[in-house]
């Protein structure tokens, strides 16, 4: 069997490193990780009939084969200048530096910090006795559990259960209730001198108090540019009762880079959220965004951009359950495709029995730049409620002829033209970003990414 | 709402309407499938042995098969072995016309309110009528033949065009497609085929009124049209089920060839028994269709409106091979009580500038699910296609489900291919509304849903787009709360 | 025609009438008015048999029958007329289509043949001219997309056609410019009859100059305060309703039945 091929290795990674990941101060870890693992080999990786898979095959992530680096390898050394370049931020904000997997202090800015925020080494954290973690680590969503717990283990849960079986650090990033942290803070994964594939498993835990306010940005990203390494992150989010919380997430790693990503999320009470994945690099990127929004009166906004040329894909894959009443959802996905590029969408908003009065807008908008570009997009609905509001829209086109024609009525050069409405396509995305601030970094970064503009 | 809750409970839990049985002699192949019941089936039919060997090819594919597990519905598994393959009207030799047909089964295709009888008086629509697993009668056949046009059962047209139906029987539906047309290709009974050459544009309606009528017996018919260059034709086919306490198996296979410049138009009104109100008995409706335009030009429109079926499972769907060919899905679906639907269809673009409109009208209801999904897929060759989707649905009460499922592929740069989907719910305000002036909360009801489909409504011919209106009162009317 | 006894109803645990009294005669035109919430708006919709209302005491009589039994079409049926404040779109349904439907139902009721296609167009042609409604919109869905103005010269129009015996316009001049409002009222004065009553509910005095009352009510806090000729109308409107605040401020301790009495004593 091909998966279990593919599997193997993973498994073989855990037995050695077992011991290593122990963590005497956190007893109730180990159990979650055996459980994991054992959950994984059960279901073996997803195949090409998986629904939830349907465009991306886990061979090709897989490419051929990463794994884990052992324990106790030396850190690589990293210019700050290095970390300066792959900065979304100001010099001045909060950072917490990780390369290969591994926290490093010397690079990371922590000193700047507000009080009421912590934003440290989830392993540290663990190894000097995470009991308060427990609660919130490794959980069902709750529309999983009314869905059934206790079910069979599923393949398209395998990254995850990876993650859960062999992380050895990540972010926590906690604020307290009431803390409302106006100031950005960054988290940075680099990857520097892999000499092998390697197999990195990040894991973070974010937990916005009740009524506190926070904005966070995530970025991983290569500093060696051919080096072929896979990222399989998790990320757990809780959003406490009247809490706001904007997260970005930026995947711009190297073009042998592959990164796997599931965050799960869930929404208490009147909270708000924003969640942003803006995809940029990498050979194949699979991100997976789980949302349930599990209090009443709950604003969530879920965007993203990707773009990508080369032979690149990109597949971005979410599920928002509305499981309470009177929520309010929008997620708006845009992709910009060019050479041989592949773009993936596949989202899904699960209104539950319960989710009166939900009000869902979702849309996914491609462009084609180019004959060999592909998108395959695929907005669902599943209504179990009456009284809701939902509406999905999904379009894939080029460059508008009239607009194109106009612009060079209008002097522009065709090349010109192409390149302002394809930031023009990008661009209106931004307008939901209320800081202008970050809004002009994303975009600056959006726009360098952007194909040169060809012929048509 | 209470006094309105009461109507309309009363209003959905009637009767359904064509649940009487015709006591007729039959003659029945024991249950079960292999190869035996394979060849009597052929033998009966006195088939060509290439037919025989394609059903046998059919049969032994569909053994290596898994039913499939995709679909949004749910049921307690088919045993497929305790399933009557063949049920006939006896009947002594070949009908010459419709005098020497059995009198029980004219009566019960008038019940049903078609009238072959007046068929042959009144002009506008010939129907062939197919009574369990094969074709009773076939009205118009010489006017249709006076201008070339083929319109006859299945079986007769085996006998009497045979090197049409080797041609292109599984021609768009290979017997390998999927499992339920690869167990069609194996037991398929009859049906009906229709042949227009080039340049004729049909007169009439063309229609088949399908009823199946033994107990534990499965309907296989299979439909074959081919539409030669610059012709048209536009067909309906019907449906209606007694009511049976257990659940019937319903696995047709439809293959459409539209020619350069043909037209085919192909409208569905189904109403198999959709079960009781707790979702007792009911034909589980496993249907393969698909329309190939093969040539410069050619269009292929399905219309349909699926009000009965316990559980609805098609996807009619066009290949668009030729250049500038256009394919065209409208849909109404009901799901009331019990009954689950998934169904959409699929736009292949393979052809330049190609389009494709895709309407999809979801009505849920009691405990229904009710599920669009939808294939569009561009391929690289597909320069300048464009596709539209609008995919609607409508909730009636808070057990009920509605889902959108579409699938969007886009490998040109060129294509423009544009998919909405809504989701509403009948207010009481506006059941309110229409009280306060006067008009009931069950007209109400039909108005509004008469509304929401009326887009695909207007694409029904004028016949049948009553009926379909009377269908949509009777399935539905007013289960809001 | 209409007579109303000691009326309470509430919505959930809110009462909102509070013991409504009011006798219409046919041929009189009366006019609701008071502040916001006073519940002018729910007195309309009880009437109509708006279910989303419990009436939890007193009755109602029309042409001496419970009207609080019937159904709200079988009241729309028996001439019942409620021009919508917050007329309802009905995306789908075409205009003239619903308004056939609707009429067909009455006439039904009333024991007369359906009226034929043109027949019926024809007496569309005359009503839509006595409202001023732009014909272009009887082929469009029942109010969809229609501006607040068109919602409202629609509602008319209907009861135009439907010719009921017993009319309710409730807040049909709110959201109206002040030609608008004229034509509306135009279109209501042309409909009044000795064999017509209506029910005019208003926060401003200002439609009562174009359709002018028989009578006038006051409502506060869910009972009638006050009732006069036409000349109430214009002293509302030079005081205010602050009066009734302050009347019901000076009350506000006071058991709700002492409460009443003493703001009648002040009215």
């Amino acid at each position: 069997m091909g998966a279990n091929t593919l599997a193997e290795p993973f498994i073989e990674d855990f037995a050695r490193a077992e011991s290593a990941l122990r963590a005497p101060a956190s007893p109730w870890l180990h159990p979650v990780r055996k459980a994991a693992v054992s959950r994984f080999r059960e279901s073996g990786f997803p195949g090409r009939r998986d629904e939830e898979w349907l465009y991306t095959s886990v061979a090709r992530v897989l490419g051929a084969g990463f794994r884990s680096t052992p324990a106790g390898a030396p850190p690589p050394a990293v210019a700050a200048g290095a970390v300066a370049r792959a900065r979304l931020l100001g010099a001045e904000a909060p950072l917490i530096v990780f390369v290969n997997g591994a926290f490093r202090r010397e690079l990371s800015r922590l000193e700047a910090l507000p009080d009421g925020v912590v934003l440290e080494s989830l392993g540290a954290a663990l190894a000097a006795g995470g009991g308060r973690l427990e609660p919130r680590f490794a959980r069902r969503l709750l529309a999983e559990e009314r869905l059934g717990a206790g079910a069979p283990p599923r393949a398209d849960e395998a990254f995850a259960a990876l993650n859960t079986a062999l992380f050895e650090d990540g972010v926590l990033f906690e604020t307290a209730p009431k803390r409302r942290a106006e100031r950005p803070v960054e988290i940075l994964y680099l990857t520097a001198g892999v000499a092998q594939p390697a197999a990195i498993h990040p894991r973070n835990l974010f937990v916005i108090g009740a009524e506190s306010r926070a904005t966070l940005v995530e970025t991983y990203a290569s500093i060696d540019a051919g080096a072929a390494h896979l990222t399989n992150a998790l990320t757990e989010v809780w959003i406490e009762p009247g809490a706001s919380f904007e997260h970005y997430k930026i995947a711009r790693e190297g073009p042998a880079a592959a990164h796997v990503a599931a965050q799960r999320t869930r929404q208490g009470a009147r909270s708000s959220y924003a969640t942003w994945f803006v995809a940029l690099g990498g050979r194949v990127v699979r991100n997976e965004i789980t949302l349930s929004i599990e209090g009443e009166e709950c604003e969530s906004g879920l965007f993203g951009i990707y773009v990508a040329t080369g032979e690149r894909h990109v597949d971005n894959h979410t599920l928002i359950h509305h499981v309470a009443p009177r929520c309010h959802s929008r997620e708006i996905y845009k992709g910009i495709l060019a050479d041989r590029a592949t773009g993936v969408f596949s989202g899904k908003i699960h209104v539950h029995q319960d989710a009166q009065k939900t009000d869902a807008k979702q849309s996914n908008d491609n462009l084609l730049l180019s004959d060999g570009a592909t998108a395959n997009t695929r907005p669902r609905l599943e209504i179990y409620a009456d009284d809701v509001r939902c509406t999905h829209g999904a379009t894939v086109g080029q460059l508008d002829a009239a607009a194109l024609f106009y612009l060079r009525s209008r002097g522009l050069s065709l090349a010109e033209a192409r390149e302002l409405l394809t930031r023009a396509f990008a661009d209106e995305l931004f307008l939901q970003i209320e800081s202008l601030e970050l809004r002009a970094r994303l975009e600056g970064l959006v726009h360098a990414s952007l194909p040169a503009a060809g012929a048509p | 709402m209470a006094d309105s809750n009461r109507d309309i409970e009363a209003l959905a839990n009637r009767e359904y309407k064509y649940g009487f049985v015709t006591e007729i002699d039959s003659e029945t192949l024991p249950r079960g499938l292999n190869e035996e019941i394979v060849r009597a089936i052929s033998e009966r039919k006195t088939e060509p042995e290439w037919l025989l060997e394609w059903r046998l090819k059919a049969l032994r594919h569909w053994l290596g098969m898994t039913e499939p597990s995709w679909p949004n519905v749910r049921h307690p598994p088919i045993d497929y072995q305790d399933i009557i393959y063949y049920s006939a009207p006896k009947q002594k030799a070949r009908l010459e016309n419709l005098d020497q047909v059995d009198p029980e089964l004219l009566a019960t295709f008038e019940k049903l309110g078609i009238s072959l009888e007046e068929q042959k008086r009144l002009s506008g629509v010939a129907v062939d009528a197919v009574f369990d697993s094969v074709s009773v009668a076939t009205t118009f056949k010489d006017k249709l033949a006076e201008l070339g046009i083929v319109f006859c059962s299945f079986s007769e047209a085996v006998q009497s065009h045979p090197e049409l139906v080797q041609r292109y029987l599984g021609s768009v539906v290979p017997y390998t497609d999927n499992y339920f047309a690869s167990l069609n290709s194996a037991v398929f009974s009859d049906g009906s085929f229709c042949y227009i050459p080039a340049g004729v544009r049909c007169p009439m309606e063309l229609s088949t009124y399908f009823r199946i009528n033994a107990a534990n017996t499965g309907q296989f018919e299979r439909t074959l049209i081919v539409a030669e260059p610059n012709s048209y034709v536009s067909y309906l086919e019907g449906c209606t089920a007694p009511m049976r306490d257990t659940n019937q198996l319903h696995a047709a296979v439809v293959e459409l060839v539209a020619l350069e410049r043909a037209q085919i138009k192909y409208s569905t009104v189904q109403n198999w028994y959709p079960g009781d109100k707790d979702g007792k008995g009911g034909i589980y409706n496993f249907v393969t269709k698909r329309g190939a335009c093969r040539g410069r030009g050619s269009k292929i429109s399905w219309t349909q409106v699926e009000t009965g079926s316990a559980i609805t499972w098609k996807y009619p769907s066009c290949i668009l091979q030729g250049d500038d060919s256009v394919g065209e899905f409208h849909s109404v679906a009901v799901t009331n009580h019990h009954q689950q639907a998934d169904t959409g269809t699929k736009m292949v673009h393979i052809g330049k500038n190609t389009r494709s409109t895709i309407i999809s009208k979801g009505i849920s209801a009691g405990r229904g699910q009710n599920t669009y999904r939808g294939l569009v897929k561009v391929q690289k060759g597909a320069e300048g296609a464009r596709n539209f989707s609008q995919c609607d649905s409508l909730l009636l009460g808070d057990r009920c489900g509605a889902h959108t499922f579409p699938y969007i592929e886009v490998k040109n740069p060129t294509a423009k291919v544009e998919h909405e989907a809504t989701t509403s719910r009948i207010g009481e305000d506006q059941i309110f509304y229409c009280n306060q002036r006067g008009i009931s909360t069950e007209d109400a009801v039909t108005l509004i849903v008469n509304g929401f489909c009326k887009e695909v409504l207007s694409e029904l011919p004028m016949e049948f787009a009553v009926e379909a209106r009377n269908l949509l009162g009777i399935s539905l009317e007013g289960s809001v709360g | 025609m209409l007579e109303i006894k000691g009326l309470k109803a509430r919505v959930e645990d809110k009462e909102i009438l509070r013991g409504i009294d009011l006798a219409i005669r046919a041929g009189e035109v009366h006019a609701l008015m008071g502040p916001n919430g006073s519940g002018k708006s729910t007195l309309a919709n009880v009437l109509a048999g708006r279910e989303d209302f419990e009436v939890t005491a007193g009755t109602v009589t029309y042409d001496g029958a419970d009207l609080l039994a019937c159904s709200p079409e079988e009241r729309a049926r028996k001439g019942i007329f409620l021009a919508f404040q917050y007329p309802v779109e009905i995306p789908g349904v075409n205009n003239t289509y619903f308004l056939k439907a609707a009429l067909n139902a009455l006439r039904e009721a009333r024991g007369e043949p359906e009226l034929d296609s043109v027949d019926f167009l024809q007496l569309v042609r005359e009503r839509v001219k006595l409202v001023g409604l732009d014909e272009t919109l009887l082929q469009r869905p029942v109010n969809a997309g229609f501006s607040g103005g068109e919602k409202k010269r629609n509602e008319i129009f209907q009861m135009a056609v439907l010719e009921p015996r017993f009319a309710i316009l409730d807040e049909t001049d709110s959201g109206l410019d002040i030609d608008a409002l004229r034509s509306v009222a135009d279109g209501v004065n042309r409909l009044r009859s000795p064999a017509r009553a209506m029910l005019v509910v208003t926060h401003y005095e200002r439609l009562l100059e174009y359709i002018v009352p028989d009578f006038v009510h006051v409502l506060h806090q869910g009972r009638i305060v006050r009732s006069g000729g036409k000349e109430l109308a214009r002293e509302l409107e030079e005081r205010g309703y602050a009066w009734l605040d302050g009347a019901s401020r000076n009350g506000r301790s006071a058991a709700p039945a002492e409460k009443s009495a003493a703001r009648k004593s002040k009215g």
